[in-house]
């Protein structure tokens, strides 16, 4: 999707089937967060603790990222560096030629999706298997994911059939279980025959120097046990100091990104296969990426780097449930990805900090609690000079009437006499400067008399 | 907590340039607090003195476990009542010290099965996990608060077990089931085991259309008996 952000989200708003499937399914999950939240005693004593623990790491990022590194080798591990996206490329389509590997499963990794990684690989030969459901469908449908956990939110049922079909050779169905079933048995076929497995990390745990990987579906496990080397691939920010800090974010992970007490399956590996060891790879190498962090890292923006990336502020947050993944242009989209996304990757998404309403609800789904409305707010004000003319004079009048009295009674007397009422209550279209605040909004049209008027009127008298 | 060498794995290595990343960022402020010590007792979900056969069945139910009771005695006809028929293809088994499923244990478990009409493997390269139809394994540990039982790979337990084969049965002690998830992880002392999964039912994805759907990668009917 090419265009600025008020083109693609308003093209995206237009798509009312996917527009209404996306809707639903995460109104469904930020039910179930809340559910699941409100049954975990002491939930918001863990969450301020998870939040201390976030802060403190990255406070101290140096010390645990040294003494991780040092544990991962302790254990057996082989740790690696990549500055940026190319040299993450790199870094792994070496290690791959040199041991021969031809063929790559992936479990879903995010990190991944950010440095195009597949296409790095294909280049050099070697085929690269999604092992994620969701992935795997992106995948084979050319597509890109539209959320973080759960990446084919945009697709219904038919369009996934049609994709199987057309790329597998298989019956045509639309059960959901049906063509789970076939995908597994696709994969399995891969699994027997991978050489090469590539994960994420949801935390590295700098004590033990253990990695955590959290997933529902199990192919996480397979692409960490089945081929005989395993690349992790991991920001610098994914670290933890102590196991001991570990249940606190399992308790809560889960429960945030879409209500389940605890995903299916989560594993801790310390070092590769060690020769007392039945299965599992023969090497460990974890890529510790960089790619733009550090420079968030002392920056009005560093608590970003707080994110567990569970996915809860996409679910509730009003712009995304009514545009989709797609609209944000970028591998982190939501209100997670307004954020990270000008910080990680420059001036040409600066205005993606305006994709929000601010109404906070991003806020209070954070299982970590940072203030993503305010630093929404930072960054729109560190770019505020981009913002075209109109946008900026109406917020300067905004402004300027909000501070006086005077000013804000006749602002309200002159919008009454523009934006007349029609009965509807709503304008979608706003006169003036306002136009381009209507793009996407609707307008509240003015009340025929003012709550002021009212009061001076009719309602003093009663209280 | 250092991984102990002595466990087998030879030494690893660390690029130099992430050495050198890592010195050139801005130390920690001046006011460096450290992080406090886990209050754990007060976040707990379960207190230790919960009933946890009670807490643990109504927990592991809901995430999709089948749960059984059984004794010493009943084990092995529990289990051969929970197995699919043995033409449905041969099963893995695992006997895992300290565990409901000993060496003592294991081997009156085959008998019985064997006696039946099953085929037991005990070894398990790949092939045998991917072409067999049930997994039976014991545990290192369950929780209660959320249902889940701890598997570790080691000697005698590969990672594969509880991931391949489409049924996974596992035998659990009641003795072992602990609390809380923070009680656990109080427990782990170095060396730790390559790999430790915690499962809370079958193997599932709401990818397509959110609808559930269980057995996309791992087992799609796992069993918990609990061994009084
Ligand atoms: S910002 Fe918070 S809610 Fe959003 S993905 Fe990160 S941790 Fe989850």
């Amino acid at each position: 999707m090419s265009g600025g952000l008020q083109d693609r989200m308003a093209a995206a708003t237009r798509d009312k089937r996917v527009i209404g499937a996306i809707r639903l399914a995460t109104w469904r999950k930020v039910e179930k967060r809340e559910t699941a939240l409100a049954s975990l005693p002491h939930a918001d004593d863990l969450r301020a603790r998870a939040a201390q623990i976030r802060r403190h790491t990255i406070e101290h990022l140096p010390r645990y990222l040294g003494q991780f590194a040092e544990r991962v080798a302790a254990a057996g591990g082989h740790v690696h560096f990549a500055a940026n996206a190319a040299v993450a490329c790199q870094i792994i389509t070496k290690l791959a030629a040199a041991r021969t590997l031809r063929l790559a499963v992936k479990s879903k990794s995010m990190t991944s999706e950010e440095i195009h990684l597949n296409a790095a690989l294909e280049a050099q030969g070697v085929q690269v298997v999604e092992t994620d459901l969701g992935e795997f469908i992106v995948q084979i449908d050319r597509d890109r994911p539209s959320h973080i956990i759960t990446p084919i939110i945009h697709k219904d049922r038919k369009q996934v059939a049609e994709a199987m079909v057309r790329e597998l050779g298989c019956e045509y169905s639309e059960d959901p279980q049906v063509l789970s079933m076939i995908a597994r048995h696709h994969l399995r076929d891969i699994f027997r025959r991978c050489d090469l497995g590539i994960s994420g990390v949801n935390f590295g745990i700098a004590e033990s120097g253990t990695l955590c990987l959290i997933t529902n579906e199990g192919n996480g496990r397979l692409t960490t046990t089945r081929p005989r080397v395993h690349v992790a691939l991991m920001g610098i920010e994914k670290v933890i100091p102590r196991l001991t800090d570990l249940p606190v974010f399992l308790k809560l992970i889960s429960r945030a990104s879409g209500g389940q007490a605890m995903s299916v399956y989560t594993t801790l590996i310390t070092g590769p296969r060690k020769p007392s060891d039945r299965d599992g790879p023969e090497e460990l190498h974890v890529v510790i990426m960089d790619n733009g962090r550090s420079g968030i890292l002392n920056g009005p923006a560093a608590e970003v780097l707080n994110c567990i990336r569970c996915g809860a502020c996409l679910n509730a947050c009003p712009v995304y449930r009514n545009t989709g993944g797609h609209a944000y242009d970028s591998v982190y989209p939501g209100p997670i990805g307004a954020l990270i996304t000008p910080l990680l990757f420059g001036p040409a998404h600066a205005e993606l900090p305006r994709a929000s309403s601010l109404c906070g609800a991003c806020k209070v789904a954070c299982p970590v609690n940072i203030d993503i409305p305010a630093l929404l707010v930072r960054l729109r004000h560190l770019s505020r000079g981009q913002q075209p003319w109109s946008k900026r004079l109406l917020m300067q009048l905004w402004s300027r009437a909000m501070s006086s009295p005077t000013l804000y009674r006749w602002g309200q007397y002159l919008l009454r006499g523009i934006v007349a009422d029609d009965g509807t209550g709503w304008a979608t279209r706003g006169p003036g400067p306002l136009g381009a605040w209507t793009t996407q909004r609707d307008l509240l049209r003015p009340a025929a008399r003012s709550f002021r008027e009212r009061w001076r009127e009719e309602l003093r008298d009663d209280a | 907590m250092t991984p102990d060498p002595a466990a087998g794995a030879s030494h690893g290595t660390v690029d130099p340039a992430f050495v050198q990343f890592v010195a050139q960022l801005q130390p920690p402020p001046a006011n460096d607090t450290p992080l406090p010590q886990q209050p754990l007792d007060e976040l707990r979900a379960l207190a230790p003195d919960s009933d946890l056969v009670q807490r643990f069945t109504a927990a592991a139910t809901e995430g999709g476990w089948q749960v059984h009771g059984a004794t010493a005695t009943t084990l092995a006809e529990v289990i051969a009542g929970i197995l699919p028929p043995p033409d449905a293809g041969h099963l893995v088994l695992e006997p895992l010290s300290a565990s409901a499923l000993d060496d003592e244990r294991a081997a009156a478990l085959q008998n019985l099965l064997t006696a039946r009409g099953y085929d037991l493997r005990r070894g398990h390269d790949d092939p045998t996990l991917f072409d067999s139809a049930a997994a039976i394994t014991g545990v290192r540990a369950a929780i209660a608060e959320n249902g889940m039982i701890v598997v570790h790979s080691g000697p005698q337990t590969a990672r594969g077990m509880s991931l391949i084969p489409p049924i996974h049965v596992a035998i659990i002690a009641t003795h072992q089931i602990m609390a809380d998830l923070f009680d656990y992880f109080a427990t782990l002392a170095p060396p730790l085991p390559t790999n430790i999964t915690f499962i809370t039912g079958p193997s599932k994805t709401a990818d397509i259309e959110g609808v559930l759907v269980t057995g996309i990668h791992g087992p799609r009917t796992v069993h918990a008996v609990l061994v009084t």
